[in-house]
């Protein structure tokens, strides 16, 4: 198969819209305080402003994937520091985690990031020409017409996550992927969109070829069952939004269930609620606090009670 | 002036905002009634409670569907009619049309939310300004929320207010004290009335609201004696059956708007005392799409996509 061809894709703007959506939360929540991104605005034009929750709950699932990501990157390269340690993120949309950490992660470190072409396009574009994103890139060149970037380090390969095996993965190897080296794979708000076997089928392929480290870092939504939860298929389906991926793995047991049962040693998943209460600082707590205006206690609790956080590691 | 007021009632029904120069002479006339009220405005049952509203117009009229319209049935409205909802200013503007219409029919007593600071965050000051291109009716609005009392008792026997207790208070007599017609201010009794929450703590603890206080059931019960009263009907908390009571029945939380911000999918109730102080929740839920008008640009509910 041509590995930069497109395939008709009108049935997945939606999920590309969410793309939009993220990035316009996170300019929000960088200008209201709450977190520094100095790449944040290079993905949106005029960053609208969001009500206080969601700048909070955008700030606590960034500052909760940072710690892990940062972690797991750390410990692998400390256990092997000549192996790039190499992190996939599927879906990565307009995410800024890679030219937030270019400076700070221990070098050698492999990063790839995946998603739909309409969006690897775009961003290739927009980081390129943008002098702050632009200095992470030395002598970057582009592949398939511009949906693909390259640097040593940095890898934006455009792609469809459910022919992970057939069309993904040849890519990734062809820029010097190798799926035994310590690996982080992130997927935020990714697998859920799609339909359960294939997103079992990139988890069934990642165990497979594991080597002695693998990492997995899942943040998506929970327990559609509820009231709120009705509610918020119902909204996302006013949009064109459907999550197909929730119905098959609905809530905390779930979500720790299909790593638990191909056999990754820890399993860690906590809903966005605990992971404020447990994970975010006290002294974090009482800074953003101060930040804005916050009256919407009750429909916090139910709206991060609604989304999960899951870390697993696969250890040969 | 009877049949303008009643004509702009008739508008407002129809979720149609009135001009500015007539909000002016509305919340004009508002404030010359509601400063004669008390701080702890008596009120007659039979009465029905309603809790928070916050802008959503078409569930306001799902309200008046199940509770009857006023001024048939006797209103109290526990505050928080504005923000977070598409309707924030039709909302109130109805509100406060009924209340000059029919003074002793609908009783309003103020939300946090009725507050310059808050509405510039949580929606009311963009509505206005998109509405009507300036932040007049909005700083009209303004001023009437300062006129709004802080509470209500039902023959002597149902304390009403949005929040809660505050420990600089034990009697209702302090309240009565309060100078109320100024902007909520950060701490004191009168940010306490408008913000706190009754939970399960000893006494009183940090809300995180950043405003206002926990109170326990200690508070409640030594207040309930004191003021020789029967229960202590409040609002201010999303509860997703409508309502919820507390401490051996002393506390309820009172939630007027259904789905609320339309996202939390929970249903809405209005207590209804008939003349003995007999209680009946009514439960509701938002209006069918269908019966809404066709808010312009109406934005999605936010989620974290």
């Amino acid at each position: 198969m041509d590995p930069c061809h497109t395939v008709p894709l009108s049935q997945d703007e939606a999920v590309q819209g969410t793309n939009d959506d993220a990035a316009i939360s996170r300019a929000s929540a960088v200008t209201a305080g709450y977190m520094e991104d100095p790449y944040a605005k290079v993905f949106v034009k005029r960053p609208p402003r969001k009500p206080p929750l969601i700048n909070r709950g955008t700030y606590t699932r960034t500052l909760v994937l940072d710690q892990l990501m940062d972690a797991f990157v750390a410990r692998f390269h400390a256990e092997a520091p000549a192996t790039p340690v190499q992190i996939v993120s599927l879906g990565a949309g307009s995410d800024t985690r890679f030219f937030r950490r270019a400076a700070t992660w221990p070098q050698p470190f492999l990063y790839y990031e995946i998603d739909f072409p309409q969006i690897t396009g775009r961003k290739g574009q927009t980081v390129a020409r943008n002098r702050a994103t632009a200095a992470h890139l030395p002598d970057y060149h582009v592949e398939c017409g511009g949906l693909d970037l390259h640097t040593e380090t940095y890898h934006l390969v455009s792609g469809d996550l459910r022919q992970w095996a057939a069309e993904i993965v040849p890519k990734l190897v062809a820029h010097g992927f190798d799926p035994a080296r310590p690996t982080v794979y992130l997927s935020e708000c990714v697998l859920v969109y799609m339909d359960a076997a294939d997103a079992n089928a990139i988890l069934d392929w990642v165990t497979a070829n594991a080597g002695t480290r693998a990492a997995f870092v899942v943040y998506e939504q929970i327990r559609p069952h509820d009231a709120f939860g009705q509610q918020m298929l119902a909204n996302l389906q006013q949009r064109h939004l459907a999550l197909p991926g929730l119905l098959g793995c609905d809530d905390l047991a779930a979500q720790q269930a299909r790593f638990a049962e191909r056999g990754w040693a820890t399993v860690e998943a906590l809903d966005m609620r605990q992971a404020w209460e447990r994970l975010v600082p006290a002294e974090e707590k009482a800074r953003v606090a101060k930040l804005e205006i916050f009256d919407e206690v009750e429909e916090w609790h139910l709206l991060m009670e609604h989304y999960a956080i899951v870390h697993a590691e696969y250890q040969r | 002036m009877g049949s303008d007021l009643d004509r702009q009632i008739e508008q407002l029904r129809h979720c149609e905002i009135l001009k500015e120069s007539e909000v002016r002479e509305l919340c004009h006339k508002a404030r010359e009634i509601l400063v004669e009220e008390s701080n702890v405005q008596r009120v007659d049952a039979p009465v029905t409670i309603c809790g928070d509203i916050h802008g959503q117009f078409y569930d306001l009229m799902e309200l008046f569907k199940v509770g009857g319209p006023c001024p048939d049935t006797n209103y109290l409205l526990m505050g928080d009619f504005v923000d977070r909802g598409f309707y924030s200013v039709e909302t109130f503007l109805l509100l406060l049309a009924l209340k000059v219409r029919y003074p002793d029919r609908i009783t309003l007593i103020r939300g946090n939310h009725e507050s310059r600071q808050i509405t510039q965050v949580y929606g009311f000051y963009d509505e206005c300004l998109r509405k009507y291109g300036s932040v007049n009716v909005w700083r009209y609005c303004c001023e009437v929320f300062d006129y709004l009392s802080l509470s209500a008792i039902i023959d002597d026997r149902i304390f009403c207010v949005h929040g809660g207790l505050s420990p600089t208070i034990n009697t209702l007599d302090q309240i009565r004290t309060i100078d109320r017609k100024l902007e909520v201010p950060h701490d004191g009794a009168m940010c306490d009335l408008l913000w706190s929450d009754p939970d399960d703590v000893q006494g009183w603890a940090v809300s995180p609201r950043g405003a206002g206080f926990l109170f326990g059931a200690d508070i409640v019960e030594a207040f309930v004696h004191t003021n020789h009263i029967e229960l202590i009907a409040r609002a201010h908390q999303l509860v997703m059956d409508g309502y919820k009571l507390m401490f051996k029945n002393q506390v309820v939380t009172v939630w007027s708007a259904p789905n609320y911000c339309y996202r939390c999918g929970n249903v809405a109730a209005i207590l209804e005392l008939d003349e003995h102080l007999n209680r009946n929740y009514r439960i509701f839920d938002a209006a069918p799409q269908g019966s809404r008008g066709l808010p312009t640009k109406k934005p999605a509910p936010d989620y974290f996509l």
